[in-house]
């Protein structure tokens, strides 16, 4: 039997198809297919197997093809496995990558297997993939596309959000927002008192791209006083000029003038004051202030170390009820002050006299068991900043007694404090009720009873008449008494004596003690309470015999603490005991001159 | 006598712009210290929006290497000057930006746009330091070949592997061609980090195929040790080339951080001067 | 048609190429009975085995086109088609092989191989300079399925190929057969030696690659015996095999035609193997009547042939006054001298004035003065200067210039003469001048180019061996300086011999006891010592220098070994000579010794430290030797790339393309390595550039600054590419323009910066066919762009350098001192 193999090979498609056919005849029955060396149809493909199948053609009737193992094959699209199956001519078989086409040649009834590879076997990674191979491109998404999504959801949520947010606030996206939109602006926490204000940036920044104005400040803080009459102000400053200027000049460039709250208060920094606090910006008018407001009272200071005028405080040299008259004396030149009452402080502080024996008869109740000392006169307010007034009742009473008559069941008669004419009025009406009583006792006397009439009654007018002079006098006694050396009143106060006693006309000279030395620098007492620090370290109320002396430590005194930026940037320590000073620490700048002491008690 | 021709451009002039930056951040900080910023040392003062202006602007300078590098002409320029100003004068934003924070940081934009920049200069330095150590091992590895050489001779490799392997026995045959099927190169980034050779299916199949070799003799035995010794060229072949692609990623990877950061730096510095301005 | 054999025509005209066509176009307009004999089948056999599609230029540009045959610029389908249709008018015989030519004018008789004769009055040789391909000789050698040439290599299909020959040809071709696998052809390349000798080593190297992957066969020592259908039989070493054979294709190399026209008793200007038939300025040879026309005549360009065809049947004809066609071209070129209208008497005037230029025809004069420039120099003025890159070389016509002898005295100057040459050296060895030259008085010189020059040469050896005597001359007077004059030197020139040196031969052996002294004229020499049984390398001595005068001035064995680094030319000049010479001038023998203290130092140095040589110095011996391989040792500028900091970014490529029409010159990638010194694909600048040894419309030239570059007259013939050995030429067209590089980085639109992808280029074309041709591109050092390289500009790790190999050697050497 001859079979006919005829191996084809084609390239191209279409028109460019090129074609190589070279025939072979096979002497056989069977012809052997598969990948092992020298068979019939040698089939180089690795899913073929060695042996994989035979055709054998009878003499008589159709081809059969038989599968080994395994091995499969498609006859004309369908699948054969194992065993033998008859296959017709012009049947198309498939192993492999290789198509088999079964034809009968009718010239010489022999057959024909044309053999041709339809499968291009190509390799998985070939040059043109270099890129996907190496590149790392190839297996990121692009650097670019990255770029946009996060720069666009940057300026999405950060830039337009916000605006949005702050040009309408009704708009259906910003509702949508789940936190407030310009809260990612927020360059720094408010300060503590600004703190509620946290969520409402629009309520300091009205208008987009403009410096917080003053009017948004004051719509808040509305009783400001002035620092000065604004045109001194200006007068008062320092020409801006070199760098100063140029930065002056570029931030109003940007829309940020000077000389607004907002250039001196300063937010978003959290626990940092929001007050600047650099001398600079005191010493910028005031160093040299005499040159720019020749007329002012107001002295040259620059730094408090070196340049503070001694301290001036307001002295009462005449005290009144209504305004007393004040005067700033400087501390150098002793300043006496007049204050209308009498208190020796050395006498009451003193260790070892009848005050200190007095105050040792009165234990316990009263904490004088070390003497008297400040404590028990002047008591803290309750910042513990300044100190309560002192008050008679409650801070002399203990020992100076107003009681002017004990009964005889022991009960003591006081006088009112703070009203003489009630005082007087006090009194008389004790004595006449005193007398009136005795003539009542007389007339229910049997001795005396006489029978009624006329004479009676006159002789009993004239016994009323009688005791009311007498109770008179004693009242214009008592009175004197008080009001005398000696007396109650007079211990403490300055008294002006009627020309005629009996017209009991005593008044009490009026009381005036100053609450605040010093208004523009309110001291404060507590953050002095430090280890070491005693009152009379400051105040040398001991030797004071006079109730006129100051008892203010001269800045002097201060500056042994106290040192000045300028000395506290050379080598400021604390643990030395040295702790920095700038005006801020006494002064405030809007505790302005329109300040009044209040009018307080005496 | 003539000096050294190949200088890094870490090196450049003597690292001219190494003692700049160097200069430049020294001056930075001690004006920092030097002056009395009231009430705290902040964006906010003067000094702070004068290192904000020359760190926006150095940012835009060093963004626009991006550019630069890719207008070749005409140009009396070197890339390398570029790159080494660019190395070094971004470190000294580290100083700069960190100085116009004052050390201010926040839950906002503000602190965002510094964590951004710290992130770019961070991965600049991981670049840098792939820069540096990396194209020598590149280049021990790569060994004269080219990328499309690698593969060509991959592919002739494999071309080799199917053909040696036709004499296997049906089974065996069957491992090659699962093999071939599973090996692959184009990997995700991860896998191009890792040392993943180890997991390759070609090594698997070495493996396996070295020890079946010794049960069997004859023919089939000798057929069995040719592809070995094929798979064995294939598997070194391998190596290389998933080294060379992990070289390739260190030196490519951390730009996909330093560009796209940029650019959103870029974005956020933009909204951080307009929020600046606009609530001011 | 009119039968031949009948008739004497006016003129017959042998070869249809654009000469032959464009006479016989001119013969028919003047109605002359001619004959256009072609021995192929169709005409202009040349440009029709051009590769399909290929784009022919039309230059130059200024010269006007006298033809009835139309011209221009276009692919070579279009105006092969112009041309057959335009031949309908003329009388055309094809498949007429011309065997011999006798008789002579009016009385010519030619003889076809097919047996016919043709009488003519005149004939016109048109033949080109191919000539015809040596045939098989062995039996069967006639058979249809055998070939002679290779036109497209994709034509094949599953065919067993055989490949003869061992040239250059051949290996390209194989390659060309098995580039596609797809194909499925088996190629056999046979080569009756052992070595592939001839070719250039990349093509052997590429074959060994391909023959080693199992792609092709080579067969060596073998040769065909006899040639059947479908197969050959092959005597190789081990006896006769019998081997598959669909087709056989002989590149046997081809007989030149040279034999053929000297057997018309043509004369030829030299032996040389570049020279021309000598041609009166009427084309007419040697023998009356007979003329010789086209490449033959010595113009490449068809334009030029085109108009010789014309004005060759015009002076036929009778028309004797017609000018030239580039005449206008000759009196632009003499516009600087007074009447510049004067072509001819000014031709003759400097052809007589010039001393090398006596021999000349008026015709080669008038060749070699289009390629020529003339300038006038007024007195003072500067021609060139030392160390200016320049080989072209001057003549100087009237007047003299003053050569400064001494660089550090610029008083001292030597004359030289009217009549006289000079820039030779520059010429000779590729590198810069050697010396400053100024005109004297005033003067007219004639600068000609480089391959003008070097054709001259060839093709008058008495003006060679002249201009060699004053090279040599000039060159010892040079180097030596120290107040040398011409005759000082007589008894030592006649001692000198020119030789030639291949690479890697040895010009100097260590410890022979000779004592000659070498002049390197060309190329490059490897100073090496044996030390510890290795050759560590000590000097890269480039030309312009010279060696070997150690062991002569101390009588002493050689204490090194010098072997060329390239292919060079050495004067050797006795030692005896030499000393005498040097005995009778002890302020030389000084100077010499004194000069050359720096080689003596590190040769002791070396001595010195022999034994403690380690791996360093091996290891800079293996890089320079891996240098001098890569072809640096003829480069004068090369790209280097230092691997420790290249991060394999291909800004450098970027910025090439970039810089050049969207066209990346260089290969970073590609190239050799050694110790992580890379050697990309990129050119090199060679002394002597094998680019341009064969360029047709001489577009490869070298700027004032050294590079090598090719202008836009390239013709894209694709010779410059196969003759670099390195692979750094590539034929392509400029690539479309891109998006701007803001709207890539923006939005990606485009493929981004560099050389685009070619599916980008495809897709940006539309499917319409590429405009213009390709046309050859390499380095040229990016020529005219302020900043320079742009591939040293662009590297952002300093990993890329450009570097002449003397620098880089030192400053490897000063690394191991």
């Amino acid at each position: 039997m001859t079979i006919l193999i005829r191996d084809i090979k084609r390239i191209g498609t279409g028109d460019a198809t090129r074609t190589s056919i070279r025939e072979r005849k096979v002497e056989a029955e069977t012809i052997s297919i598969g990948r092992r060396k020298g068979s019939d149809i040698q089939i180089d493909a690795l899913s073929i197997q060695l042996d994989h199948a035979e055709i054998s053609v009878p003499s008589e009737g159709d081809a059969l093809l038989r599968l080994h193992g395994n091995a499969t094959a498609l006859a004309d699209g369908r699948v054969v496995t194992n065993g033998k199956s008859v296959i017709k001519p012009g049947t198309i078989l498939r192993l492999g990558p290789v198509q088999i086409t079964v034809e009968n040649n009718t010239v010489d009834e022999t057959i024909t297997l044309a053999v041709e590879s339809v499968e291009t076997r190509t390799e998985a990674i070939s040059r043109d993939d270099e890129d996907a191979v190496f590149a790392t491109r190839s297996v990121l998404p692009s650097k670019r596309i990255i770029s946009w999504m996060s720069a666009l959801i940057v300026l999405g949520f950060f830039l337009a959000l916000p605006i949005l947010a702050d040009r309408s606030p009704a708009h259906p996206i910003v509702k949508a927002s789940p936190v407030q939109a310009d809260v990612s602006w927020n360059s720094g926490e408010l300060s503590l008192l600004h703190s509620n204000l946290k969520n409402d940036c629009a309520s300091c920044h009205v208008n987009a791209f403009e410096a917080v104005t003053d009017d948004t400040c004051l719509s808040c803080h509305t009783d400001l006083e002035r620092h000065a009459e604004p045109l001194d102000l200006k007068k008062a400053e320092r020409p801006v000029e070199g760098f100063n200027a140029f930065l002056t000049k570029t931030s109003e460039a940007f829309g940020r003038p000077a000389d607004r709250c907002s250039s001196c208060h300063i937010e978003h920094n959290a626990s940092s004051h929001i007050i600047k606090s650099s001398d600079a910006i005191c010493s910028d008018c005031h160093a040299e202030l005499d040159k720019r407001l020749p007329n002012t009272d107001i002295m040259n200071v620059s730094d408090f170390g070196t340049d503070h005028p001694e301290f001036r405080p307001y002295v009462i040299v005449a005290p009144a009820l209504a305004q007393p008259l004040t005067q700033r004396i400087s501390l150098d030149l002793i300043p006496k002050g007049n204050s209308g009452l009498k208190f020796p402080h050395d006498l009451h502080m003193a260790d070892n006299n009848a005050v200190a024996k007095m105050a040792n008869t009165l234990p316990g109740r009263y904490g004088f068991d070390d003497g008297v000392t400040c404590d028990d006169c002047h008591s803290e307010e309750a910042g513990g900043a300044l100190f309560e007034p002192v008050r008679m009742e409650q801070d002399c009473a203990m020992c100076h007694s107003l009681t002017f008559e004990i009964e005889a069941d022991g009960y003591e008669r006081t006088l009112r404090h703070g009203e003489p004419d009630e005082v007087i009025a006090s009194m008389r009406d004790f004595y006449d009720a005193k007398a009136l009583a005795n003539i009542r006792d007389t007339a229910t006397d049997s001795r005396t009873r006489r029978r009624p009439g006329a004479a009676a009654e006159i002789r009993n007018s004239n016994r009323r008449e009688l005791a009311f002079k007498r109770s008179e006098e004693v009242t214009i006694g008592k009175v004197d008494a008080i009001f005398s050396e000696g007396g109650a009143c007079y211990d403490c106060h300055e008294i002006e004596r009627p020309v005629d006693i009996r017209t009991m006309d005593f008044k009490v000279l009026p009381i005036s003690v100053a609450d605040s030395f010093y208004r523009r620098s309110p001291f404060n007492h507590e953050v002095h309470e430090i280890e070491g620090v005693e009152c009379s370290s400051c105040h040398a109320a001991e030797t004071s015999a006079s109730s006129s002396d100051i008892l203010l430590p001269k800045i002097a005194v201060c500056r042994d603490c106290h040192i000045g930026q300028a000395s506290w940037k050379a080598g400021g320590d604390i643990a030395a005991g040295k702790y920095p000073t700038n005006c801020l620490t006494c002064h405030g700048f809007h505790d302005g001159p329109h300040y009044k002491p209040q009018d307080g008690n005496p | 006598m003539a000096q050294a021709k190949h200088s890094s451009f870490l090196t450049y002039r003597g690292g001219r712009w190494a003692k700049f930056a160097l200069v430049f951040s020294v001056i930075c900080i001690g004006l920092y210290f030097a002056f009395d910023f009231e009430p705290v040392r902040n964006g906010g003062s003067w000094y702070g929006y004068t290192l904000g202006t020359i760190g926006a602007l150095l940012i835009l300078w060093l963004a626009w290497l991006g550019v630069r590098k890719r207008r070749y002409n005409p140009g009396n320029w070197s890339l390398k000057a570029w790159t080494s100003a660019h190395v070094y004068l971004g470190l000294s934003l580290l100083v700069i930006g960190t100085l116009h924070t004052g050390l201010q940081f926040g839950w906002n934009v503000h602190t965002l746009a510094y964590a951004l920049m710290v992130l770019v200069i961070l991965s600049g330095m991981f670049g840098v330091y792939f820069y540096i150590t990396v194209p020598r091992r590149m280049s021990d590895n790569r060994a004269e070949a080219s990328q499309v050489e690698m593969l060509d001779e991959l592919e002739n490799v494999s071309r080799l592997l199917r053909e040696t392997s036709l004499s296997l026995q049906d089974a065996d045959t069957q491992r090659i061609l699962d093999m071939l099927a599973k090996t692959t190169l184009k990997s995700g980034v991860m896998t191009r980090l890792r040392d993943s050779h180890v997991r390759c299916p070609n090594a698997r199949a070495l493996k396996d195929f070295k020890v079946a070799v010794r049960t069997i003799e004859g023919d089939v035995q000798r057929g069995m040790f040719d592809v070995i010794s094929v798979l064995e060229r294939r598997d070194s072949l391998l190596g290389r080339i998933r080294r060379h692609q992990r070289y390739r990623a260190l030196l490519e990877l951390w730009l996909w951080i330093h560009i796209p950061a940029t650019i959103t730096l870029i974005a956020l510095l933009i909204v951080h001067i307009i929020a600046v301005f606009y609530y001011q | 048609m009119v039968k031949q054999s009948d008739i004497k025509f006016d003129v017959a005209i042998i070869g249809s190429g654009p000469a032959g066509l464009s006479a016989a176009g001119r013969a028919a307009e003047l109605g002359m009975s001619h004959v256009l004999l072609e021995k192929t089948d169709h005409l202009s056999d040349t440009i029709f085995c051009y590769q399909k599609g290929k784009h022919i230029m039309a230059t130059p540009d200024a010269l006007v086109l006298r033809s009835e045959f139309e011209f221009e610029a276009g692919s070579r389908e279009d105006i092969l088609d112009r041309w057959n249709s335009k031949a309908e008018s003329i009388n055309v015989s094809l498949n007429a092989e011309v065997i011999e030519i006798k008789g002579k004018k009016e009385n010519f008789i030619i003889k076809t191989k097919a047996g016919d004769t043709i009488e003519a009055r005149h004939v016109i040789l048109g033949i080109g300079t191919q000539g015809n391909p040596n045939t098989m000789r062995c039996p069967g050698g006639d058979k249809a399925h055998i070939q002679y040439s290779l036109d497209d290599p994709d034509a094949y299909f599953d065919e067993d190929i055989i490949v003869i020959g061992a040239g250059d040809a051949g290996i390209e071709n194989a390659l060309g057969l098995i580039r596609r696998p797809e194909l499925e052809n088996r190629v056999i390349i046979m080569n009756r030696r052992a070595e592939f000798s001839r070719a250039k080593d990349a093509n052997v190297k590429a074959l060994m690659s391909a023959a080693a992957d199992g792609r092709m066969t080579i067969m060596t020592e073998s040769e065909t015996q006899e040639v059947y259908d479908k197969q050959a039989d092959v005597s190789t070493k081990d006896g006769i095999r019998t081997v598959a054979a669909d087709r056989i294709i002989a590149r046997l190399g081809s007989a030149p035609p040279r034999k053929f026209i000297e057997s018309c008793g043509v004369e030829f200007a030299s032996t040389d193997r570049l020279a021309y038939p000598t041609l009166s300025p009427k084309f007419e040879t040697s023998v009356p009547g007979l003329y010789v026309i086209g490449a033959l005549a010595g113009y490449p360009l068809i334009k030029h042939c085109m108009n010789q065809g014309y004005d060759v049947i015009e002076n036929i004809n009778g028309n004797t006054d017609l000018k030239p066609a580039d005449e206008p071209l000759l009196i632009h070129l003499f516009r600087a001298l007074p009447n510049p209208e004067a072509v001819s008497e000014w031709l003759e005037f400097l052809r007589t004035k010039i001393k090398i230029f006596n021999g000349l025809t008026p015709l080669q004069m008038r060749e070699f003065m289009l390629d020529s420039k003339v300038h006038v120099f007024d007195p003072k003025k500067m021609v060139f200067r030392r160390n200016d890159v320049g080989d072209s070389l001057f003549c100087i016509a009237e007047g003299a210039v003053a050569v400064r002898i001494d660089p550090n005295d610029l008083s001292k100057t030597i004359t030289i003469p009217e009549g006289e040459i000079f820039g030779e050296a520059g010429l000779i060895s590729g590198r810069r001048r050697n010396a400053s030259i100024f005109a004297e008085t005033r003067s007219i010189l004639v600068e000609v180019p480089r391959n003008a020059a070097r054709k001259l040469l060839a093709t008058v050896p008495a003006v060679q061996a002249s201009v060699d005597r004053t090279a040599t001359e000039r060159l010892l007077l040079a180097i030596l300086g120290q107040g040398l004059q011409k005759e000082d030197l007589s008894e030592i020139m006649e001692t000198a011999t020119l030789e030639t040196i291949q690479a890697n031969e040895y010009l100097i052996e260590e410890d022979a006891e000779d004592a000659d002294v070498f002049i390197i004229r060309v190329g490059s020499m490897v100073v090496e010592k044996e030390v510890a049984g290795n050759n560590v390398f000590l000097a890269y001595v480039p030309a312009g220098a010279y060696v070997g005068e150690m062991a002569m001035l101390e009588d002493g064995r050689r204490t090194a070994s010098v072997k060329a680094a390239v292919k060079s030319e050495v004067i050797r000049l006795k030692g005896e000579a030499f000393k005498t010479l040097l005995a009778a001038k002890p302020k030389l023998r000084a100077s010499v010794i004194e000069k050359f203290a720096d080689r003596r130092a590190l040769n002791s140095y070396i001595e010195a430290n022999k034994d403690s040589f380690g791996g360093v110095a091996d290891m800079f011996t293996a890089r320079a030797n891996f240098l001098m391989k890569q072809g640096l040792g003829e480069a004068t500028d090369a790209l280097l790339i230092d691997e420790k900091l290249c991060i394999g970014c291909d800004n450098c490529e970027v910025a090439c393309a970039e810089s050049h029409d969207g066209i990346s010159r260089l290969n970073r990638e590609a190239g050799t390595t050694f110790d992580h010194l890379h050697v990309p694909t990129s050119c090199r600048h060679c002394e002597h550039p094998h680019c341009m040894s064969d360029c047709p419309p001489n577009a490869i030239r070298r700027a004032p600054d050294g590079e090598v570059f090719i202008d836009d007259s390239c013709i894209g013939c694709g010779n410059c590419e196969r003759y670099c050995p390195y692979g750094v030429i590539q034929m392509a067209r400029p690539a479309p323009s891109k998006p701007s590089l803001f709207s890539w980085i923006a939005m990606g639109a485009g493929p981004g910066p560099g050389q685009p992808p070619k599916a980008w280029i495809k897709k940006k074309a539309k499917g319409k066919a590429p405009s213009g041709p390709k046309q050859a591109v390499k380095c040229d050092m990016c020529k005219g762009i302020t900043g320079g390289a742009a591939c040293v500009r662009a590297c952002p790790t300093g990993a890329a350098i450009r570097v002449s190999p003397e620098e880089f050697l030192d400053a490897s050497r000063s690394k191991v001192r």
